[in-house]
């Protein structure tokens, strides 16, 4: 099955066969207590307490949170407001100095044979080491692997489509860690008593899916399968649709038809977490664009985008754009001086280009090439006409809360609207 | 280190490498061929009328314009497709007076009176033509003889000859040249080898959507066949209706978005043209047919929202 709509933006994957090596320790790291979807975590050290590498600095605040780990060893420098890479208002954070010494925590080993345990046992260990959906979107993974009792999950879906131009993080991930992949799905699998796991590989990516495919030949229960190359494939619904056929229906979750997926970042982490006893305090991140320093890096979360540049001496005189995430869903930011978070998944410079960033726009001529792209189905160029009018109402009938802001309109429009930026605004707008 | 600037957008941050500048140059140059042709079948005068044609849409899309002290939409050059499809529906030894109104009489009461480009209801270049055809049904009838037809004594369209002068009918040109073109009629609307051409460019660059003029042209052949029950050929290769098909009901602005729309349209088209071309005074109707479905654009629109994603019974 194909998903409708999508569109096949120049791939730009420069960074495809660049090993994922580390960066060094940075000095220090700003590690916001919002790293996720919902309430904001309670931090749970005070300034001046020494911090070990992976040691919990904030307490999830309620069910929908997250917990948030050191990322360095150092000392507790402040806890302020520091600017949020996603919203880009000021949001609590906790700053930790190095000591340079790097010291881990000891890592707790207990759930390596993971299957001799109770599986909500494991879930909250899920919880106690700060894991989020690593694809961009942040949601706690623990949520969705306790699934209320009436929903019957069968199948389990990691996601390594990678849609977004430029980015190879998760690509990387699957070449160089692919059994630790399939660990973690078999992890979620017994953690939600699914019957099959399915690895799912865009076609643009043979090396991932061959290294993959050895590994999942030896493992009962799981296939993978290939897909083709087009975005949004990575979205958990239009993957879904293409997958197994089903269709989630409007305004609900992918467990309402049985099915959970996890990016192949969640999943590494999670092997990580529950085999190794590795909190989420690192990533692997994109650096790709019009520069010559790119690749692909594991970077401790918190680790201020300047020091990026500095330690890798990435020349940026002539950038004149950074974007955090791919092109068709990252933020641009105006400052260097953001953080890494756990969503980050690739830090693009770009030169700008004057047609895109130019701003202009012109009347809808009504041509429906964004009717015919959008992968929920929805009318954009209505949505847009509606908005611009302020006609709230049309706005609701024409389903704007379906929206899943991918972009795709925007791209694909010949009179270069900003329809997704012009939804955005509607969905806060409605919601004050 | 001094503060660089960085340039604040939304999301996406790249966009297709198209607008509706490359979008009507690819429909420029769809049609192109029958505008070559014309000039083959009716001589250097056929390129005269284009060009003053397009000529002076652009002026008064430029005059507009700044009389507006709006954005320079002649630039999108949708103003030149309105000026050669005008060109195109129009006898080939019309007075080049009249291809000035109606071309201005296109540009400003067609398109620029409702805003410019994407707020006009009404294709520009028929309205154009409507106008012309009602102020002017002297010069507009006249199909005169051309020394490129030392066969046909007629200044007749094969049309008028059917349903005004039907004992004259063995003065119809052959299927084949009908197909060809070169046989009186207007300018760009005689072959429908040249302008499937075209047509067949723009499907290929996705810019139209090819089931609507079937369903055009699938209708118009169920009615003909069942009223006239002969000359079905004759019906659907001569007169406007290939260009209408592939040029006029494929306009974006003035017909409905969703594909089921599109083809509700091109259907009610496909009616109201034989509706005028049976009974009504005219020998042709798929001008004033598309101009009264534009009315209903709207209303096809609110009655063909797509159903979105997440709606499907399980």
């Amino acid at each position: 099955m194909k998903f409708y709509g999508g569109v096949h933006p120049k791939e730009n994957k420069i960074t495809r066969n660049y090993r994922i090596e580390p960066i060094p320790v940075p000095p220090l790291v700003v590690l916001h207590l919002s790293q996720h979807t919902g309430k904001i975590s309670r931090p749970i050290v005070k300034v001046g307490d020494t911090v070990l590498k992976g040691q919990k600095i904030s307490e999830p605040d309620g069910l929908i949170s997250a917990a948030v780990h050191s990322s360095i060893s150092g000392r507790v420098k402040e806890i302020k407001d520091f600017v949020h890479p996603v919203t880009g208002t000021k949001l609590p954070s906790v700053i930790i100095e190095s000591d340079k010494l790097n010291r881990s925590i000891h890592c707790n080993t207990k759930y390596k044979e993971y299957f001799r345990f109770d599986r909500s046992e494991l879930v909250s260990f899920i919880r106690e080491n700060g894991i989020v959906g690593l694809g961009g979107a942040m949601f706690p993974t623990a949520v969705k692997l306790s699934p209320p009792k009436d929903k019957i999950i069968d199948y389990v879906i990691a996601n390594g489509c990678e849609c977004e131009p430029y980015l190879t993080c998760d690509e990387r991930l699957m070449q160089e860690y692919p059994a630790e992949i399939v660990s973690g799905l078999k992890i979620v699998m017994y953690i939600l008593d699914a019957i099959k796991g399915i690895v799912v590989v865009e076609d643009n990516k043979p090396e991932a899916y061959n290294k993959l495919k050895e590994v999942v030949s030896r493992v009962p229960n799981v296939e993978i399968i290939k897909v083709k190359t087009k975005y949004p494939q990575g979205a958990e619904k239009q993957l879904i649709k293409t997958v197994l056929n089903r269709e989630v229906p409007s305004g609900g979750l992918p467990m309402d038809v049985g099915v959970v997926v996890h990016n192949v970042g969640t999943l590494y982490a999670i092997h990580n977490a529950i085999v190794k006893g590795i909190p989420l305090y690192e990533r692997v991140v994109t650096i790709s664009g019009d520069i010559t320093r790119s690749g692909n890096f594991l970077v401790p979360i918190g680790t201020l985008i300047s020091d990026i540049v500095k330690m890798l001496n990435i020349d940026i005189s002539a950038i004149d754009k950074v974007i955090l995430g791919g092109p068709m869903m990252g933020v641009a930011v105006n400052s260097l001086d953001i953080p890494v978070i756990k969503g980050t998944t690739g830090i693009l410079f770009i030169k700008s280009n004057s047609k895109v960033d130019d701003g202009k726009y012109y009347p809808c001529i009504r041509c429906g090439k964004c009717v015919r792209c959008c992968p929920m189905k929805l009318m954009p160029n209505f949505l847009s006409l509606y908005i611009e009018h302020k006609l709230w109402d049309k706005v609701k009938m024409f389903s704007l809360y379906d929206c899943i802001e991918c972009g795709v309109c925007s791209y694909i429009c010949v009179s270069k609207r900003p329809i997704t930026a012009q939804i955005k605004y509607a969905k806060t707008k409605l919601r004050s | 280190m001094q503060q660089q600037k960085f340039v604040i957008s939304p999301a996406p941050h790249i966009k297709a490498n198209h607008s509706v500048r490359t979008m009507m140059l690819d429909t420029i140059i769809a049609l192109l061929p029958a505008g070559i042709g014309s000039v083959i079948f009716f001589g250097w005068y056929a390129a005269g009328i284009i060009l003053v044609s397009v000529v002076v849409a652009m002026l008064s899309e430029l005059v507009t314009n700044l009389l507006r002290k709006q954005h320079l939409s002649i630039t999108d050059l949708s103003c030149v497709i309105t000026g050669i499809l005008f060109a195109y529906t129009l006898p080939p030894r019309i007075p080049l007076w009249i291809v000035v109104i109606g071309s201005f009489v296109a540009i400003v009461f067609g398109k620029q009176v409702f805003g410019g480009i994407g707020f006009n209801p009404f294709n520009p270049a028929l309205v154009g033509r409507a106008f012309v055809h009602i102020a002017f049904p002297q010069q507009m009838g006249n199909f005169v003889v051309l020394p490129q037809f030392p066969d046909s004594i007629t200044t007749a369209t094969p049309l008028t000859i059917l349903k005004h002068f039907p004992e004259q009918i063995a003065k119809i040109p052959e299927i084949t040249t009908l197909l060809i073109g070169n046989y009186p009629s207007s300018l760009g609307e005689t072959s429908v080898i040249l302008l499937t051409l075209g047509f067949i460019y723009l499907v290929i660059k996705k810019h139209v959507f090819a089931l609507m003029s079937i369903a055009y042209l699938l209708t118009i052949s169920i009615i003909t066949f069942i009223i006239a029950k002969e000359n079905i050929a004759i019906y659907l290769f001569s007169g406007g209706i290939f260009l209408a098909a592939m040029f006029m009901i494929t306009d974006p602005v003035t017909t409905p978005v969703s594909s089921k729309g599109k083809v509700i349209f091109a259907i009610g088209c496909g009616i109201l043209t034989c509706l005028i071309r049976f009974y009504g005074s005219y020998p042709e109707g798929a001008c004033f047919s598309i101009l009264l479905m534009n009315l209903l654009t709207p209303l096809i629109d609110n009655y063909t929202i797509v159903k979105k994603f997440g709606m499907a019974k399980k």
